[in-house]
């Protein structure tokens, strides 16, 4: 196991998961999650929760009106 | 003589509409698949959904009258864009009436700064245990995914988008919003945590309890 405490390791799952990491850190999450269950388990609906953040995002309606919103201040600025 | 005049301007509003037209689908190719970074960076400045929304319209708009005078420089037009939502929000006034706000804000992250260890806490105190979070997840739809997102402060919650949703880096976060990277990290850390809390809710609301944390140490 690396030297990681749990509490460190859930504070950097974030950063680990978005890349934020350098490549020593990275190591040190990797080896801490390889060992511990309780935060590989952690690790895991972090990620969950971001798949399901992506993928509601992306069919929002909020985006959509925003979008429609655009579209048509744009074309009305060309016409 | 004048017929011919008229024909003259006729074509050359013919002309002009269609470089509008030309230099419209040109922006929307460059500049389009940045509406959702741009509309989240001005939420997350102005820490208000319709401020915001207005912001990056403008910036929007601002951005095609000078797209002309953009030049590629093989990176993009995001640093470009950047400029003009740091300008915009200055002259909008939304800069202003919020600087009398700074402080409270400054201060605000410094305690949340606290509270995000409060947040893992308080998750370790729950009863629940990470798969009671899958199962409620796996039951949510979009809609009532969508709804707790929504009620996240915009300040946290657009933070934590821009980073997840568009894959923008803390470090280019930071500068989109003239926010210290630390600052950024603690953003999405709360917002992540505010959206754990918010699932425990839905869980106990489900009377989900399928494995505790006690049980398991």
């Amino acid at each position: 196991m690396s030297n990681l405490s749990c509490h460190e390791a859930k504070r950097k799952v974030h950063e680990y998961l978005g890349d934020e990491l350098n490549d020593n850190a990275k190591q040190e999450v990797a080896g801490h999650l390889a060992s511990c269950s309780p935060c590989k388990e952690e690790y895991d609906l972090e990620r969950t929760i971001s798949e399901m953040v992506i993928s509601s995002s992306a069919s929002s309606e909020s985006n959509q009106s925003f979008y429609q919103r655009i579209s048509s201040s744009l074309r009305s600025e060309i016409e | 003589m004048s017929d011919i005049i008229n024909s003259h301007e006729s074509g050359a509003a013919i002309k002009n509409s269609e470089e509008q037209q030309r230099k419209l689908a040109d922006f929307e190719l460059h500049v389009g698949p940045h509406y959702d970074v741009i509309r989240r960076a001005c939420i997350g400045k102005t820490g208000n959904q319709a401020q915001g929304e207005d912001l990056a319209q403008i910036v929007i708009l601002k951005a095609f009258r000078y797209w002309d005078s953009y030049t590629d420089q093989g990176k993009g037009p995001m640093n470009w864009l950047n400029r003009i939502i740091a300008t915009s929000y200055i002259s909008s006034g939304v800069a202003e009436a919020k600087h009398q706000k700074n402080r409270v804000n400054i201060k605000a992250d410094a305690d949340n700064e606290l509270q995000d260890d409060w947040i893992f806490d308080k998750a370790d105190e729950s009863q629940l245990g990470p798969s009671a979070e899958q199962v409620v997840i796996s039951r949510m739809s979009t809609d009532e995914v969508m709804d707790a997102i929504n009620q996240i402060d915009p300040i946290f919650r657009e933070v934590a988008l821009l980073n997840l949703v568009d894959g923008v880096k803390y470090k280019e976060i930071a500068e989109m919003l003239e926010i210290p990277e630390a600052t950024v990290g603690t953003r999405v850390l709360r917002a992540r945590g505010l959206l754990r809390s918010l699932l425990r809710e839905k869980a106990i609301e489900y009377g989900i309890n399928p494995d505790s944390k006690n049980k398991k140490k």
